[in-house]
């Protein structure tokens, strides 16, 4: 099912991905003084101001004027039609930006960071539509809030992933087909799917629609800074196809051979279809056709089928082999402009699930363009969502979990009202995951027998080190342990405790080498990240130091004492400080890591911010 | 239902009179036959199923079932929630009430009471659940024991089982990957004994998917087997430390200094096909099973097993077992006895019916069992997804085989109610036959080495409650088959089920039964070869379409085809609608009757096992018959041949 899904996802992986150089501003029209190149932005003690550092790569947009204008959005030089963009983006506290496809429809940029329902004007929303005349206060109307809050806080980057298709229009300018959001992944969380966009949003250029148009960036209304655009253009395809002979043999085929060398049927049709015969096995279905293409180029051919089928063009076999609709086989052929011949082979032996076949052209930059009649290819089963959701008091739920390629077998999922969540592996005693939002995904787990026995985040994950945060070592200068055994690390089990802010939040007891410890995660007070409290008791060994790891990554800025930003600024730790001991940055074994020296202590506090 | 019955009543009669008056007669007629002859009973007039119901809401998938000294039970479940149950017994029609007691944990599927807490099995650990603080919420979720997974899903865990000593038993499967593979995680495929400090100590392997097990009265583990790879038939075995019960996945674990069997490996086991009897001379550690249970006809996935040791408040079988299937959603029973110092001894039929795929079973304490169901993935004849029932004697006696107990020359039957003697003496009511399954690598088995037992006697008992069947040919590690028709007790009842399977590992000694050499002229035993019923009317061609699917019915639950298959609905296995719509011949369904292809019906979770004992002839009749159904216009013609008929 794993599998499908990834398929599902990616259909189009592979295509042409095409990046948004940073060197200087000359992908942009006119851009305002306002917009500059730097090397790196951060937001220090000051959450509402950004620091540069100069250099290439990030897109800023600061105030350099008396204040802030609508001359001050940014225009591409590219014009689109159908898009793919991804981009990350950041933003100070408070501030407001969006991207608008075609300078039209707008994907909002806005701090909105920790706001639990958001709307239509929040962070990933699709902005609302905007006329007046429906009276004061009812103006906006048609905007799409995100799925749920995938922002993160001010100063870390955003990812946002769009996928745009353009209205189309007949040859008289009249709309044929609205603009649609195929999808917005808001920091890898899908926030919209399928959004037909009835008309442009509130702010638009123009509320003229077009086929193409640049996109434009707003930068009207407060700093914000971007980097990494990364985007593919679609043109429709334009290969014409002419009707379709087809002959159908009726009895037993191998490698494409039918038994009984006479075509039961033969005929011609629109389209190619498997529809066109109601048998279930031991058939022959073969197609000829022609097609056209304006241009020479490498193109794909994909197919989807139930059992066995071939692609051949040119008497060329491009695609063939048993495969499943879902898996995608593929095949690319150089085709010079001109018109091409094809034949197609779909034959079956089995019963028990239903003929399918899929037949699609494609070329980069293109969308997939369907050979085969649209219900040739059955479409897929499928799967309800079984998902846990936390009531006034932690929801915890043990199961396998993913941790990259690893499959962690004695994992914990904990999901808390205030919308935090973790995973901890209990044979490590090391955070796994962190996210905001919906809890878990059980359907893995839960659905039929389910095998995989794996559950999933739902919401903005940040990914963490999977490793106990206490260590006995030599000096400070020594590296820190991974994989711990049983005789190191012992778990012992948790207990939910009564708290404060609630029932039922649990502390992990272990024994680490003579050393009994406890560990608890609770959200913040504002629910800005989780809080890691752990504390230890027993005679520390005689000429050991113990220490704590605070935070890993590839890199690690301390943007204000005690506050780091960790793997370029995708989160925050905060050490909580003590009279006596500090916090030190150091690199072992190629990663940045702050580590904090537990003498004379008997508890360490840290915390994550996201 | 009772309107349109009604309003149909006076259609008829406003018809036609005559109508009317036929169908008067017939009433009458059949008043005067129930004068004569007493209704036959049936299981659910001796034990009745009484559902706990589960508020909306709640996905009771039962992992296990744990009565508690106050009259309330916990339930835990396949989502990992353990709920006590207050009011569980409903009397007067009260409701129960649920408090969700622990949540979150892994697959949860074995829960026991012990002393103020639970122990609860997940996947990877024994954990202790405590309420500390007196609001029937579990706060303390203690880690007693954890153990490895290689995170295969087949890997699931089971117990604990307490023994007197306090220490916990734990049964492992091993993983699927095509076949039962144990060395991915260790001690997968092992019984385990938990001791008090939370050291794991490993007891026995060959284990394959031990759903249920229990330590008996006499402190021994007996465990549930499921058929599969190395597993011919269902089965329970009697575990001691160093034994070997079958599997070949676990034994890549003897290699450790703990294992109490010496180093092992596959090529050890002698993987010939030839019966598990046969199999176990040639290796020491291999334990056979104390009793078969014949796939398909006594369940086709064994799950729990408990001990009737209510002393009579749940009927006359106090020592005995109850077994549960999970597909067949059923209860079988069990009675061992030990010759020779081993335990074995026989299975029968006892209750059908229940709601889901039957799990768990408990004593309440009130002699009463809860039965805890779940079939998600599996599917089960009981077609709920989960379920909580409880199993009551109503203290009415049923007329059963109560034991079979082997003697040097054969076997003595006791009954539960004393016999009429001239049923019981007739040499004709007994067929008896005997068989056993392949041991090999390979998934399942077919019956094999089938043959009759033949009866050279019977003797009565004084007190008419026993019988003594005194067999030619006694076969030493087979399973024995007795069915009896005809045997009524002093109210004209017949048995309330006439099927008892026997393993006969091995013969006691004793004194012989004094018997007068069988007449040749008593009909002994069908015959193990095809049946003799003549094929009357299968000569014309033109006939061959119009199958006789009273005959049919009839072969279908006497192979037991129906436990597993019904014409229109999924079972375990697809209807056989389903299977008329592949349009194979006769032949080809034969050819896959008795070497099945688990690919062709992927979507089906249990494999069926090859019916090669199925004599081709039936087969055939059987295949005509699915064939038929595929045809719409036959099947109107069939109906009117049961018309005719």
């Amino acid at each position: 099912m794993l599998k499908k899904l990834l398929f599902l996802l990616f259909p189009l992986a592979g295509m042409a991905q095409n990046q948004i150089p940073l060197n200087d501003l000359s992908v942009f029209n006119n851009p305002s003084a306002n917009w500059t190149i730097e090397g790196g932005v951060t937001i220090g003690t000051n959450p509402s101001a950004f620091a540069t550092t100069t250099g290439k790569g990030v897109l800023v947009c600061t105030l350099r004027g008396a204040k802030y204008q609508l001359t001050d959005d940014l225009f591409s030089k590219l014009e689109h039609g159908d898009l793919k963009m991804s981009f990350d983006f950041m933003i100070p506290k408070g501030s407001n930006s969006g991207f608008y496809l075609q300078g039209r429809y707008e994907v909002q940029i806005l701090d909105s960071w920790l706001k639990k329902y958001p709307n239509d004007s929040d962070c990933g929303a699709i902005y609302h539509r905007w006329d007046e005349t429906r009276g004061k206060g009812n103006e906006g109307y048609q905007g799409h809030p995100p799925r749920q809050n995938a922002s993160k806080a001010p100063g870390l980057w955003n990812h946002i992933e769009i996928d745009f298709k353009a209205p189309t229009f007949d040859a008289s300018g009249k709309k044929l087909t609205n603009a649609r959001i195929n999808s917005v992944y808001l920091n890898g969380l899908l926030v919209h799917e399928n959004v037909e966009l009835l008309g442009v949003t509130r702010g638009a250029v123009s509320q003229q629609e077009v086929a193409k148009a640049p996109f434009r960036i707003q930068g009207d209304h407060g700093a914000v800074a971007f980097k990494n655009f990364s985007y593919e253009i679609f043109e429709k395809s334009d290969i014409s196809f002419t009707p379709v002979k087809y002959e159908y043999y009726d009895g037993v085929v191998t490698n494409f051979k039918p038994a009984n060398s006479t075509p039961t049927a033969t005929g011609t049709l629109p389209q190619p279809t498997q529809k066109v015969i109601s048998k279930k096995r031991d058939f022959l279905l073969k197609f000829d056709g022609k097609f056209t293409t304006k241009v020479a180029d490498n193109y794909t051919f994909i197919g989807q089928w139930e059992a066995m089928g071939a692609i051949i063009v040119d008497n060329d076999t491009v695609v063939t082999g048993w495969h499943l609709p879902a898996e995608y086989a593929k095949g690319k052929k150089k085709l010079s402009a001109g018109e091409h011949s094809y034949t197609i082979l779909y034959t079956k032996d089995y019963h028990w699930r239903p003929n399918s076949l899929g037949i699609f052209i494609q070329k980069d930059s293109w969308e997939k363009q369907a050979i085969t009649e649209r219900t040739s290819l059955l479409d897929m089963i499928p799967v309800p969502l079984i998902d846990v959701q936390p009531s006034d008091v932690p929801a915890i739920q043990r199961s396998f979990i993913m941790y990259g390629d690893k499959k962690i077998t004695h994992g914990i999922n904990v999901g808390m009202p205030s919308g935090l969540n973790f995973s901890y592996d209990l044979n490590q005693g090391g955070f796994l995951q962190l996210w905001r939002g919906k809890f878990l995904n059980a359907t893995d787990m839960w659905l039929d027998r389910g095998e995989p026995q794996t559950s999933a985040p739902m919401g903005l994950t940040i990914n963490a080190n999977d490793k106990f945060p206490l260590a006995y070592l030599t000096s400070a200068d020594a590296d820190f342990p991974e994989n711990l055994t049983k005789e190191d690390l012992f778990y012992k089990g948790y207990k939910l405790e009564k708290l404060a802010i609630g029932n039922g939040y649990p502390t992990f007891n272990y024994d680490y080498k003579g050393l009994k410890v406890k560990d608890s995660t609770t959200p913040l007070d504002k629910a800005e990240g989780l809080s890691r409290h752990l504390t230890f008791e027993g005679e520390i060994a005689a000429g050991k130091q113990l220490y704590a790891l605070i935070a890993e990554g590839t890199s690690i800025a301390e943007i204000a004492p005690n506050r780091y930003a960790i793997d370029n600024q995708n989160y925050y730790v905060e050490v909580v400080p003590t009279a006596t001991n500090k916090a030190i940055v150091r690199e072992s074994k190629g990663k940045k890591q702050i580590l904090m020296p537990l003498a004379g202590l008997k508890e360490v506090s840290y915390n994550i911010i996201f | 239902m009772f309107a349109f019955r009604k309003s149909l009543f006076r259609t008829l009669y406003m018809k036609n009179y005559k109508y009317l008056f036929i169908i008067l007669l017939g009433l009458a007629t059949q008043q005067t036959f129930a004068q004569t002859k007493p209704k036959p009973l049936t299981e659910e007039d001796f034990y009745e199923i009484k559902t706990v119901t589960i508020p909306e809401g709640i996905k009771l998938e039962v992992g296990g079932v744990a009565p508690m000294p106050d009259g309330r039970v916990a339930v835990c479940t396949r989502r990992g929630e353990v709920w006590i149950i207050e009011n569980p017994y409903m009397p007067d029609g009260s409701q129960p009430s649920y408090t969700l007691f622990a949540s979150g944990l892994h697959e949860s599927l074995g829960l026991t009471y012990h002393e103020g807490s639970f122990y609860c099995t997940q996947r990877g650990e024994l954990t202790k659940l405590t309420d500390t603080d007196g609001d029937d919420k579990a706060d303390i979720y203690e880690s007693v024991a954890n153990w490895d997974l290689s995170g295969n899903y087949h890997e699931y865990s089971y117990g604990p089982e307490f023994d007197k000593n306090g220490d916990m038993y734990l049964t492992f499967n091993v993983a699927w990957v095509g076949y039962g593979e144990g060395k991915l995680a260790k001690w997968r495929g092992w019984l385990v004994k938990v001791k008090k400090d939370g050291t794991l100590e490993p007891v026995a392997t060959g284990l394959r998917s031990p759903a249920g097990f229990t330590v008996n009265s006499n402190g021994d583990v007996l465990y549930g087997e499921n058929q599969g790879d190395w597993v011919g038939s269902g089965r329970i075995t009697h575990l001691e430390k160093g034994d070997f019960a079958g599997n070949a996945g676990g034994l890549w674990w003897t290699k450790e200094p703990d294992s109490p069997l010496k180093p092992t490996t596959v090529k050890d086991v002698p993987d010939t096909g030839e019966p598990m009897y046969e199999a176990a001379k040639k290796m020491k550690s291999l334990k056979l099973p104390a009793v078969w249970f014949p796939h398909a006809i006594m369940g086709i996935s064994t799950a729990d097993m408990i001990e009737d040791q209510t002393g009579g408040k749940f009927g006359p079988f106090q020592g005995q077992y109850f077994v549960y299937d999970q597909g067949q959603s059923k209860a079988m029973r069990m009675s061992l006895e030990k010759v020779n110092g081993k335990y074995q001894g026989a299975c029968y039929p006892f209750r059908e019916g229940f709601q889901s795929g039957t799990i768990r079973a408990r004593w309440g304490n009130d002699g009463s069992m809860f039965v805890g169901m779940t079939s998600r993935g599996w599917g089960s004849t009981g077609k709920e997804l989960y379920g909580l029932q409880r199993l009551v004697w109503n203290g009415r006696m049923p007329f059963e085989m109560k034991t079979v107990s082997a003697r040097p020359d054969g076997f003595e039957i006791e009954f539960t109610q004393p016999i009429n003697k001239a049923t019981a003496e007739n040499l004709s009511n007994y067929e008896l036959k005997s068989f056993t399954y392949k041991y090999q690598h390979q998934y399942g088995s077919p019956i094999i080495n089938q043959e009759a037992t033949p009866l050279r006697g019977v003797i009565v008992s004084e007190d008419r409650t026993k019988v003594r069947l005194v067999i030619d040919n006694l076969r030493l590690g087979y399973i024995h088959q007795i069915t009896i028709n005809g045997i009524l007790n002093d109210q004209a009842q017949p048995l309330l089920h006439d099927l008892a399977f026997y393993t006969l590992n091995a013969i006691p000694e004793g004194e012989l039964a004094k018997v007068s050499p069988r007449s040749t002229t008593t009909p002994i035993v069908a015959s193990t070869k095809e049946t003799k019923t003549p094929v009357k009317k299968e000569a014309p061609k033109a006939a061959k379409e119009m199958v006789d699917s009273k005959q049919v019915a009839l072969l279908l639950k006497k192979y037991t085809c129906s436990a597993c298959h019904n014409e229109n609905t999924k079972l375990v296995g697809p209807a056989f609608t389903e299977v008329a719509k592949r349009n194979y011949t006769n032949e080809q369904i034969l050819e896959l009757v008795y070497k099945p292809k688990p690919e062709n019906w992927p979507d089906f979770a249990t494999e069926m096992a090859p019916m090669s004992h199925v004599p081709k002839a039936d087969v055939l009749k059987i295949a005509a018959w699915i064939n038929s159904l595929g045809v719409k216009k036959s099947k109107t013609d069939l109906n009117k041949i049961e018309n005719h008929d």
